[in-house]
């Protein structure tokens, strides 16, 4: 399978806005944010990928971040959506409905409504000069 | 019990977590790349306290978690700080109108003790200009000389007596000189712009004493002994009082063996 198939390719545009989605039930943490998303399944998002992304979204004020006591662990550092955070999620939903519609639309049906599944070869008119 | 900020700073340190001392190496190595970024102590030991908290929720190593890090430390600070100020900047400039005046200035105190005035040849003022060069790369060396301390450490350490020799054996040639200074003003003039400078650099590390403890937001580690407080004066006051010190012993000894 090549690297343009791969569903961790597709994640890597998307991830803000998924990791934005498991905010808005209230405040969380990096650990319950991966397990969310291996839940919903995602896969393993490492930490070394969730924490800058999260990093990236404390900066663009779009969430804020405490510290707090954890249960049996260190401590856990909360994210809280902002009102930025909320407009960017409705907003970040909004394009991504009509971008996946557009995609899938492209990807189901062809001009000739021959099926995908078969080859066919590029029509020479078409072809890039 | 009665703490200033400074000492319940110092008690926070990441340095006294067992978390760090089980993960030495790494974050070790995640310490010093975002230190190189001039990122702030506190800021440093957020992020530590984050791989902390998600070690402890997934039983992983930070290797295993975050990878490399150095990576992760990039990774982390892609876009940098803008509250950061030019810390190492304004420090290596400081330090290098300091080391360049304490050449300059203990140079003329020979020609001062003969009654001559001092006096630079084209060779000896590049000379200058190119040990100045080296100084103010300091920042922009630093991440290499840390990583690869013999290949560009070694060269860099050779840079220094070769300028020097490179200076005195012009002076055998018998150039004509492009510069005449009066001996006495500059000895004594440059000695007042180092202790001057000196005390800008001292403020200057002062102020940055507390951004530049890394510590903790976790909870403190149970029975964290407390640092002694002396330790960070010494870190301040020493690099601050070495060029005027070091200006008084070179002229000295200049002055007797004149």
């Amino acid at each position: 399978m090549g690297t343009i198939t791969q569903p961790s390719e597709w994640l890597r545009g998307v991830l803000g806005l998924c990791v934005l989605r498991i905010m808005a039930a209230g405040p969380t943490y990096g650990y319950a944010i991966a397990a969310e998303l291996a839940e919903a399944g995602f896969g393993e998002i490492k930490g070394g990928t969730l924490y800058p992304l999260l990093a990236r979204l404390e900066k663009s004020d779009l969430v804020t971040a405490e510290w707090r006591v954890g249960e049996g662990g260190p401590g856990r550092k909360y994210f809280t959506l902002t009102e930025t955070g909320r407009a960017e999620l409705a907003h970040g939903l909004a394009q991504w409905q009509a971008f996946s519609t557009r995609v899938d639309n492209h990807l189901s049906t062809s001009d000739t409504g021959d099926d995908l599944s078969l080859p066919r070869p590029r029509h020479p008119s078409r072809s890039t000069p | 019990m009665n703490t200033t900020p400074h000492a319940e700073a110092r008690s926070r340190e990441v340095w006294q977590r067992p978390f760090v001392k089980a993960h030495q190496k790494w974050c070790d190595d995640f310490v010093i790349e975002l230190r190189l970024r001039d990122v702030p102590g506190p800021v440093i030991g957020g992020h530590l306290g984050e791989v902390e908290a998600h070690c402890a929720e997934t039983g992983e190593t930070p290797t295993e978690a975050f990878g490399d890090p150095t990576d992760y430390a990039r990774q982390i600070d892609e876009d940098g700080s803008p509250e950061r100020g030019s810390g190492i900047w304004k420090i290596t400039i400081l330090s290098a109108a300091q080391v360049l005046a304490m050449l300059v200035g203990t140079a003329a105190v020979t020609p001062w003790a003969r009654g001559e005035q001092l006096s630079y040849n084209g060779v000896q003022l590049a000379c200058l200009g190119l040990f100045l060069l080296a100084l103010l790369s300091l920042p922009k060396l630093l991440s290499p000389l840390i990583r690869h301390p013999w290949a560009v450490g070694v060269p860099l350490s050779a840079l220094v007596p070769l300028v020097a020799v490179g200076a005195a054996a012009s002076d055998r040639l018998g150039l004509p000189a492009l510069l005449t200074l009066p001996a006495p003003v500059l000895s004594v003039g440059l000695f007042v712009v180092v202790g001057v400078l000196a005390f800008v650099e001292y403020r200057e590390l002062a102020r940055d004493l507390d951004d530049d403890l890394v510590t903790s937001p976790l909870a403190s580690a149970p029975q964290a002994p407390e640092a002694p407080r002396s330790r960070s004066w010494v870190a301040v006051l020493l690099p601050s009082c070495l060029i005027p010190v070091g200006y008084l012993v070179l002229a000295t000894f200049s002055w007797i063996y004149a």
